[in-house]
């Protein structure tokens, strides 16, 4: 389930954090743009 | 109480999540579809570009994410970061500074998201076509072929009174019955039986038919009996070979067991 974080400081951060971090951080630079261009 | 082989919950949630993978995506960018629609009334040619790329750049990333090859990730990563980044510059025209940071923020993001979510596998090989192999001919035919040529070569042998031919047919048998006692040993000796036999045949052949002898046959034929014995030694060689790897194997066995 880690493999791709064991060697970085990521991995001390538990794994449905990071998930979260992570949907909230391409939600805000994918997801806001894409509703902005709607109203723009 | 689980039954034997069923899958668990585990497994199953992570075959749920492989099936789903990736497909959140799309639904993130769906507000550019509907943007397509106006922009494209609107005639804002830079934006409608903005809006296409956006919604087959993470398209691509989503394929790229479900193939699920090595490396597949980081590169789905970089496409979906592109797609933001574009998205954000052409379609939302928000200035290239909010645009850069879209981009890496994606980038993040996806990494952040995917990164670990599975195990990357390697593509599958290629599968290999092969030609369906030839049918092998039966030991026993080929060996009963060689057997009546040499009968054959025989009897033509004692009509002729040749004793060097006789000598040959002689040593020729004596492959012939280690062949039929290992006839796994056959490819080793196939070359021997089609060639040499062959040509020793027609040699008597042409003797029948009256040819006299050249001088050089006396030798050839010398060789021929050389190169039979040869054979018989070497088909020996490999059988000792493989015994002596039984042996080993056998010792080391008995060895690994305690018994010695």
């Amino acid at each position: 389930m880690l493999a791709g974080y064991d060697r970085t400081l990521l991995s001390v951060v538990p794994t449905p954090i990071r998930r979260m971090v992570g949907l909230w951080l391409l939600g805000l630079s994918l997801g806001l743009p894409a509703f902005m261009a709607v109203f723009r | 109480m689980e039954r034997a082989g069923a899958p668990g919950w585990g497994v199953m949630m992570q075959r749920f999540r492989d099936g789903i993978r990736g497909l959140g995506l799309p639904l993130l960018v769906a507000p550019l579809w509907f943007d397509l629609l106006i922009e494209m009334f609107s005639n804002r040619p830079s934006r409608i570009v903005g809006d296409a790329l956006g919604i087959g750049l993470v398209w691509l990333a989503v394929a790229m994410l479900r193939r699920g090859g090595a490396g597949d990730t980081r590169r789905a990563a970089a496409v979906v970061g592109l797609a933001a980044g574009l998205t954000a510059g052409l379609a939302a025209h928000v200035g290239w500074l909010p645009s850069v940071m879209a981009g890496f923020g994606a980038y993040v993001g996806m990494r952040l998201l995917y990164d670990g979510s599975f195990v990357e596998a390697p593509p599958p090989p290629e599968p290999i076509v092969e030609a369906p192999p030839a049918p092998p001919t039966p030991v026993s035919i080929v060996i009963g072929e060689a057997e009546a040529r040499l009968t054959r070569l025989r009897a033509t042998a004692a009509r002729l009174s040749a004793p060097s031919l006789t000598r040959v047919a002689d040593a020729m048998g004596a492959v012939l019955d280690d062949l039929r006692a290992r006839p796994d040993r056959l490819p080793l000796a196939r070359r021997f039986l089609v060639v040499h036999l062959d040509g020793v045949d027609r040699i008597a052949d042409r003797m029948v038919a009256g040819a006299e002898a050249p001088e050089t046959l006396g030798p050839l034929l010398g060789e021929l009996e050389r190169t039979a014995g040869e054979l018989r030694s070497h088909l020996r060689a490999e059988e000792n070979a493989a015994l002596e790897v039984q042996v080993k194997v056998l010792s080391d066995r008995l060895r690994e067991e305690g018994y010695r």
